[in-house]
C-alpha cells in the first residue's frame, strides 16, 4: 500500500532523510518514532507530495501521490493541527475539502460527528480551538475521503486521556477495515499498545524495522532510548 | 524486538481502493473544484465580507460623489468609471489575501495535500480573482446606475445615461490589470502587506514623478499600474507598448517566479 524505498533527501549540509526504506501494509498500522529532527514529517511529507525527495521514491499503490487521480480519497493525511485558517469555521474547512473531493455537505456532518466534535463546535472558528480540537479537525479533514490509507503526524498531541482511547479506537478500527495507517508518534506507550511494527528513524536513517508482537512498553522505550542515544537535535 | 538495520517488507497487496491515474476528464473536474474552492475562500473569513462591504459602499460613495457635483458632460459612464476604481482595489486586495494567506496562515500544505497538482491551484487562483474582477466591476457599474436614478431626487439634475464603451472597458480592463498583479506579486512574495501597499501607493509616486518632466511622464507610462489607458487615443502618453512593459513588470514576471517556487519548493 504505502512503500517508501531508498528515500533520501537534503536541505542544504543537513541530510533529513537517508536512504529510507519501509512499507505499511493494508490492514496495518505502523509506529513511525524518532527523535525531534529525525526526518518523520519530511518523510511523511515527501510521501504526500509536499517534499521532493533528491532520490529514491514514495509511493502509494504503486503510484506517486501526485500521480493518484483523486489522491485524498486514496491517502488522508493529518500532518499538522496548526494548518488551518484560524478565521475558518471547523465546518468550512472540511467544505472546503468536501468540494474538493467531491463529496456532498452531508459527508461534513458525518465526519464531524465521527471525531466528535459537535455542530455548535463545527460552527466555532480554528481560532478559537484548543489544541485537541484542531487535531480532532484534522482527524476529519484525513477520514473525509474514506481513504485506504492514513498519514497521522502526531494525531494525539493535544487529546486528553478520553481523546487518546477514543483515537486509538479509531484507528484500530480503521486497520481492521483494510486500512493501512502510518502513524508518527513521540508516544512509545501509545504505539506500543496500538501499532502492529514500528520504525524507528534518528538522523534521516532507519535503525530498526520490526514487528510488534508482545513488545511491551518498557521493551520499546529501552530499545528507542538504545538506538536514538545522542541523535536528537531540533526540529 | 531486535535491534537491526532496516529490512524491507516485501510490497504490500493489493489496496483496499484501487487507485486511478489522472486523466483529462478528472482534470477538468478537479479544475472546477478547484475554482469553487477558491472562489469561496474569498468569502468564508470574517476579511471577505468586510472588504466587499466596503467595496460596496466606496463604488456607491464615489458614483454618488460624482453624481452630486456634475460637471458639463457628466453620464452614466463617469460615474460607472469612478465606482469602478475603490471595487477594483478592494478586488486586489482580496487576491492578494487569497494568495498569501495560503502562507501565511499555513494553509498551502492543507490545500496541496488535497489536491498536489500545484499548476492547477495556480491556474484556479488565476480563474478565480479574474471572476472577482468581473463580478466586482459589473456590481460597481450596478452602483452606478442605482446612483444614477437616486441622485436627481437629491440635486435635481438628471444626468445622461450615455456612456463611452472604450473608456469603461479601459476602466474595467485596469482593474483585471491590478487584480492580476496583486495575485502575482503575492505569489511572489508570499506575502500580503508588501503587494498591497505597493500597488496602492504606485500610482501616487508615478504621477509624482511623472509630474518632473515629460521624459519622466514617458517613463512612468511605461511602469502604470492601470496601463489600459494607453490604448484610448487621447489619454496616451507613449502607446500600447506601454501595455506589454507594464504587463511583464507587474503580471509576467512576479508571476513566473512566483508559480516557479511554487513549483519547485517544498512545503
Amino acid at each position: 500500500m504505502i512503500n517508501l524505498t531508498h528515500l533520501t533527501k537534503r536541505f542544504g549540509a543537513t541530510v533529513a532523510l537517508d536512504d529510507v526504506t519501509f512499507s505499511v501494509a493494508p490492514g496495518t498500522i505502523v509506529g513511525f518514532l524518532g527523535p525531534n529532527g529525525a526526518g518523520k514529517s519530511t518523510c511523511l511529507r515527501s510521501l504526500v507530495g509536499l517534499v521532493r525527495p533528491d532520490s529514491g521514491e514514495a509511493t502509494v499503490n504503486g503510484m506517486a501521490y501526485a500521480t493518484l487521480a483523486d489522491p485524498a480519497h486514496v491517502v488522508g493525511a493529518l500532518l499538522s493541527a496548526d494548518s488551518f485558517h484560524p478565521g475558518r469555521t471547523g465546518r468550512e474547512t472540511l467544505r472546503l475539502a468536501s468540494i474538493t473531493l467531491g463529496l456532498p455537505a452531508s459527508r461534513v456532518d458525518d465526519a464531524l460527528d465521527e471525531v466528535g466534535l459537535t455542530a455548535a463546535e463545527g460552527r466555532r472558528r480554528v481560532g478559537t480551538y484548543s489544541l485537541g480540537m484542531r487535531q480532532r479537525l484534522g482527524l476529519a479533514h484525513a477520514l473525509l475521503g474514506d481513504p485506504a490509507a492514513l498519514v497521522l503526524d502526531e494525531p494525539a498531541n493535544g487529546l486528553d486521556p478520553q481523546g487518546q482511547r477514543w483515537l486509538a479506537g479509531l484507528l484500530r478500527s480503521r486497520a481492521e477495515r483494510g486500512c493501512a495507517v502510518l502513524l508518527s508518534s513521540h508516544d512509545l506507550h501509545e504505539v506500543s499498545r496500538l501499532a502492529d511494527r514500528v520504525v524507528m528513524v534518528a538522523r534521516g536513517r532507519v535503525l530498526a524495522d520490526e514487528p510488534i508482537t508482545a513488545a511491551s512498553s518498557a521493551e520499546l522505550e529501552e530499545q528507542y532510548f538504545t538506538l536514538t542515544s545522542g541523535a536528537d537535535r531540533a526540529a | 524486538m531486535t535491534v537491526h538495520t532496516a529490512s524491507v517488507p516485501a510490497p504490500a497487496a493489493a489496496p483496499v481502493r484501487a487507485a486511478r491515474v489522472a486523466s483529462n476528464e478528472t482534470s477538468g473536474r478537479a479544475l472546477a473544484r478547484a475554482v469553487a474552492v477558491e472562489t469561496r475562500k474569498l468569502v468564508n473569513t470574517r476579511t471577505g465580507p468586510v472588504l466587499i462591504a466596503a467595496a460596496a459602499l466606496l463604488s456607491g460613495a464615489f458614483a454618488g460623489g460624482r453624481a452630486l457635483f456634475p460637471t458639463t458632460g457628466t453620464d452614466f459612464g463617469h460615474l460607472a468609471s469612478m465606482a469602478v476604481v475603490p471595487a477594483s482595489m478592494i478586488s486586489m486586495v482580496l487576491a492578494v489575501l487569497l494568495v498569501a494567506g495560503e502562507f501565511s496562515a499555513r494553509t498551502a500544505s492543507v490545500t496541496l495535500t488535497l489536491d498536489p497538482r500545484r499548476g492547477r491551484l495556480v491556474l484556479a487562483k488565476i480563474l478565480t480573482v479574474l471572476g472577482l474582477s468581473v463580478v466586482a466591476t459589473t456590481l460597481a457599474v450596478v452602483a452606478a446606475a442605482l446612483v444614477m436614478v437616486v441622485a436627481p431626487l437629491i440635486t435635481g439634475v438628471t444626468l445622461a445615461w450615455t456612456f463611452d464603451v472604450a473608456s469603461l472597458a479601459v476602466v474595467a480592463g485596469n482593474g483585471a490589470f491590478l487584480v492580476l498583479a496583486g495575485f502575482a506579486w503575492a505569489l511572489a512574495l508570499r506575502n500580503a502587506a508588501a503587494p498591497i501597499a505597493f500597488l496602492l501607493v504606485w500610482p501616487t509616486v508615478a504621477m509624482l514623478v511623472g509630474s518632473i518632466s515629460d521624459t519622466a511622464a514617458r517613463a512612468m507610462a511605461f511602469v502604470a499600474v492601470d496601463p489600459l489607458y494607453e490604448l484610448l487615443p487621447d489619454a496616451a502618453v507613449v502607446g500600447p507598448l506601454a501595455v506589454v512593459v507594464a504587463a511583464m513588470v507587474w503580471i509576467v514576471a512576479p508571476g513566473t517566479v512566483g508559480t516557479l517556487r511554487l513549483l519547485r519548493d517544498d512545503l
